[in-house]
């Protein structure tokens, strides 16, 4: 497995940036574009205001100077004291004043401004007897605003006024403060986005640690490694906040799999083991089986085809067919005794004292055939264990059998019982051969001897000793075998000890 | 599932791009034309507020050579007016349709303070400092001829002036910003008598009125000088305390009225038709049965102190004036009918002009307001202009 290389662009960095910075952006520039609507809008409602203002005034300023020629204010009048209306109206701070008649003629103010203006919206307006200004708005901050009004005093239509007003710089300073705005707008949430970015790019640096570990860790899968130890190096373990949770999370999760791991090891090489002892059972079956098979049919057809004549022939036959079909008795049985699946719910409380004992006495008769004494100590103490009595007697029987038949000849063989470390243990030695320390582990495997061709003279199945374990396994106890090759060996059975008072 | 959230994003996406589309439109070059809305309620007040006629005279010689002046009787055209020249106050009588000096008189060639000239022109006071005393002193032009009405102790008070409207009597009384507030101060009616034969004399009557440590003294006789209003106010930390008398110098009485108002109130003008205030928050109102029970009518509201008009009331009270900043350089004189006790419509404006006209206002024989100031000339001088408007 090689690790995936993830693209920036498929980040969580880069969509919270893109979520974050394009409507940002945007946001910024439609706020520019209407704040910018609202400053023109808010400059025509105060141009408006200012001249209605003037409008007002030019009404005032033109009455007035009317009365102080003690003129009728009519259209005549108007015409006549133009020059006066002119210079009040530039006095009062006017630019560019046009005065027109009702009609739309020039009477005062400069003849190029009106051909520019007589076509303008507002001094149509004007002549329609409404007042209009029309502003300008220019590039570089021009805000022009043409202003005309009809000029109606008691009733009568006498004139038009239009004239001229800069709002330039009105419109320009509001244009540089909200500039400077959307500026410092910008800047803030400039400084605010690279804030998020780094709080966003610490936030998911221990996430890209932890997913570097984690494609470390599944690199090493494969082996079996799981590197739990990576995670240590990601320094993310002391946190106390949801990352260092996860990573604690992360690392259990890590450690229990890598105890599966282990056991599932630990299985597949039993399995192997296993499988490996079952072929060797079953090989050791069908050569043990067919060895006295091959006897007994050899002797079989010898006897068939020498027919009833060979009497010399018939005995041995008959005696080693007996012999061969009693053997293979005996091991089918214990084949069987091995499958067995021990029943220890009728188990009892028993003294092994006297099951020690008596075993002793009945092993006392074929010790003797191979001139060996059996010395039996520690049994005049009751020593309460609970099993099967045919079982027990079954283990006592076969290990004192393999001292007595694998012991030499003339030499004594101890039985010794004692109480030890919360255990009673049955210990049986006997002098001779021994067994090499390499087979000590072995001997309790089926159909293992440690001298073949001794045993199976002796008439050993080579299972005895299996079935003991086996036996000693279900009665939660166990045996084992200590020898010195040449001098002693000891086998030792351990009971787990039952409370006197029990 | 997949089509929505790719209609979202593609939705959303739009949505950005004709922002940063339209954000970079601007406004750029573009023309509006925009109408005003029609005049018709100004039109319909302007009906009800004419101006007959607007005057104006310049004066010859310097501005702030000219003391104080007044204008004459409406149809005389005759402006008095103190000047100060190289000897000394002269008191002039000017023709203005024709632009001489009907007369001149000499008045003194020491410095004159508080000069006010009666309506009509038929006297002239002014206070003038005689050693360690001060003198009110009052000169009849016509007969040439002068009277001591006062003498005081020069820095122990300070007196206001005021003539009635017919110009033959002149009112005083001590200011309430100097001196010891709690110490008695008069009110003061010099009633003038001006004989061909006898010669010039005049008649006393006054008031003497108690000490409450009230800085501010209000005195407004009404037209004739029959009925004097008097208020004295105190406004400390929010509360106001006040008190109001009309005094009756025929018959030398004192009486007591009500409170009208629960905020410092300056009168304005005393009249037929009612008490003139104008409140602090710049509210004009009309109090009618002052002697009674007050009833108080608002008639203009004020801009809660800052530039609030000036208001003028003629001595009929029907009609007010009132006189307010355009801009810094700008003033506007705009007057309403009263009528009822109530403002008929909205105050139209009358005139406008730069505010080195307005010196002073004043509102001659109920039919005419006259202001002066000063006119900036091309050759970079200050002349006095007069400007009358008849209404």
């Amino acid at each position: 497995m090689h690790r995936k290389k993830r693209s920036f662009f498929h980040s969580i960095l880069f969509r919270i940036s893109l979520w974050i910075l394009l409507p940002g952006i945007a946001g910024m520039l439609l706020v520019a574009y209407f704040v910018g609507i609202q400053m023109q809008y808010q400059i025509e409602k105060q141009i408006t205001e200012e001249m209605q203002r003037v409008r007002d005034n030019s009404l005032l300023y033109v009455q007035q100077t009317l009365l102080l020629e003690d003129s009728r204010m009519n259209a005549v009048s108007f015409k006549l004291y133009k020059n006066e209306i002119e210079k009040q109206l530039n006095n009062a701070g006017y630019r560019e004043v046009l005065l027109c008649s009702p009609e739309g003629t020039l009477l005062a103010g400069d003849a190029k401004d009106f051909e520019l203006r007589k076509e303008q919206e507002d001094f149509i307006r004007a002549r329609e007897q409404e007042s209009a200004f029309l502003v300008r708005y220019g590039n570089g901050g021009q805000c022009e605003v043409y202003f005309s009004m009809p000029v109606n005093l008691n009733g009568q239509f006498i004139g038009i006024i239009s004239s001229f007003f800069d709002y330039g710089e009105l419109y320009r300073g509001q244009s540089d403060t909200i500039q400077r705005m959307v500026w410092i707008t910008v800047a803030v949430f400039t400084l605010i986005c690279l804030i998020i970015w780094f709080t966003v790019y610490r936030i998911l640096l221990p996430i890209r640690r932890l997913s570097q570990a984690a494609s470390e860790i599944s690199s090493h899968l494969a082996d079996g490694r799981q590197g739990s130890m990576i995670l240590n190096k990601l320094r993310l373990l002391g946190r106390k906040d949801e990352i260092g949770e996860l990573c604690s999370n992360y690392r259990e999760m890590l450690q229990v799999t890598e105890e599966q791991f282990q056991k599932i090891r630990d299985d597949k090489d039993r399995i192997l083991t296993l499988w490996s002892s079952r072929q060797e059972f079953y090989n050791n079956v069908t050569h043990e089986l067919k060895t006295p098979l091959t006897t007994i049919s050899g002797y079989a057809q010898l006897m068939e085809k020498n027919g009833p004549g060979d009497e010399e022939l018939f005995y041995i036959g008959t005696g080693h067919i007996l012999k061969e079909s009693t053997r293979l008795h005996r091991m089918v049985v214990q084949l069987l005794e091995l499958q067995d699946k021990a029943n220890t719910e009728d188990a009892r409380r028993l003294n092994l004292s006297e099951i020690v004992e008596n075993v002793t006495e009945t092993m006392k008769i074929k010790a003797n055939r191979y001139d060996n004494e059996l010395t039996l100590k520690g049994t005049k103490e009751c020593l309460p264990v609970v099993g099967k009595e045919d079982k027990i007697r079954q283990v006592l029987i076969n290990v004192i059998d393999n001292a007595i038949k694998y012991g030499e000849p003339g030499k004594p063989i101890h039985i010794q019982l004692t109480r030890k470390d919360g255990q009673v243990q049955v210990t049986v030695s006997n002098q001779g051969q021994g067994i090499r320390k390499d087979e000590l582990e072995t001997i309790f495997e089926p159909f293992y001897r440690a001298d073949k061709g001794l045993s199976r003279e002796m008439g050993s199945s080579g299972l005895g000793l299996s079935i003991a374990a086996r036996i000693m396994e279900e009665h939660q106890g166990h045996i084992k075998a200590a020898s010195i090759p040449g001098k002693e060996t000891i086998f030792t059975i351990c009971f787990p000890t039952v409370d006197q008072n029990e | 599932m997949n089509r929505r959230k790719r209609k979202c994003c593609i939705a959303f996406w739009g949505g950005i791009l004709f922002a940063a589309a339209l954000s970079g439109c601007g406004v750029g070059e573009q023309d509006k034309t925009i109408v005003l809305p029609p005049l018709e309620n100004q039109v319909m007040d302007s009906e009800k507020f004419r101006l007959d006629h607007i005057q104006q005279y310049v004066g010859s010689g310097y501005a702030e050579n000219v003391i104080c002046l007044t204008w004459g009787d409406p149809g005389t055209d005759l402006l008095y007016l103190l000047k100060k020249e190289d000897g000394g106050y002269v008191y002039q009588v000017i023709d203005t349709r024709e632009d001489t000096v009907l007369s001149s008189i000499f008045v003194d060639d020491r410095s004159l303070a508080n000069v006010s000239i009666a309506p009509g022109g038929g006297y002239l006071s002014y206070e003038v400092r005689d050693g360690e005393e001060m003198n009110l002193i009052v000169l009849c032009p016509s007969q040439g001829s002068r009277q001591i009405l006062h003498r005081w102790q020069d820095q122990e008070e300070n007196f206001s002036y005021i003539w009635s409207d017919d110009g033959t009597m002149l009112f005083s009384w001590q200011n309430g910003d100097t001196g010891d507030t709690y110490k008695e101060w008069q009110v003061t009616r010099y009633e003038m008598e001006t004989d061909p034969e006898d010669g010039f004399g005049y008649m006393v009557v006054s008031f003497q009125m108690k000490g409450n440590g009230h800085t501010w003294r209000s005195v407004c006789p009404n037209a004739d000088g029959t009925e004097i209003y008097v208020r004295e106010q105190l406004s400390t930390f929010g509360s106001t305390m006040s008190y109001n008398w009309l005094l009756l110098p025929d018959t030398v009485t004192v009486e007591a009225l009500p409170e009208y108002s629960k905020m410092p109130a300056c009168p304005i003008r005393y009249t037929q038709a009612g008490l003139f205030v104008q409140e602090e928050s710049g509210d004009i109102y009309l109090i009618e049965d002052i002697r009674s029970q007050p009833v108080k009518t608002k008639l203009i509201s004020g801009n809660e102190g800052t530039y609030d008009p000036f208001a003028y009331v003629c001595a009929n009270g029907d009609h007010m004036f009132l006189m307010e900043w355009v801009n810094y350089s700008m003033y506007q004189i705009s007057g309403v009918r009263i009528a009822d006790g109530k403002v008929d419509g909205h105050p139209v404006a009358l005139y406008n002009d730069n505010y080195e006209s307005l010196n002073q206002i004043m509102i001659v024989s109920d039919q005419a307001v006259v202001f002066w100031g000063e006119e900036f000339l091309e050759n970079h001088e200050y002349r006095y202009k007069v400007t009358v408007l008849r209404y």
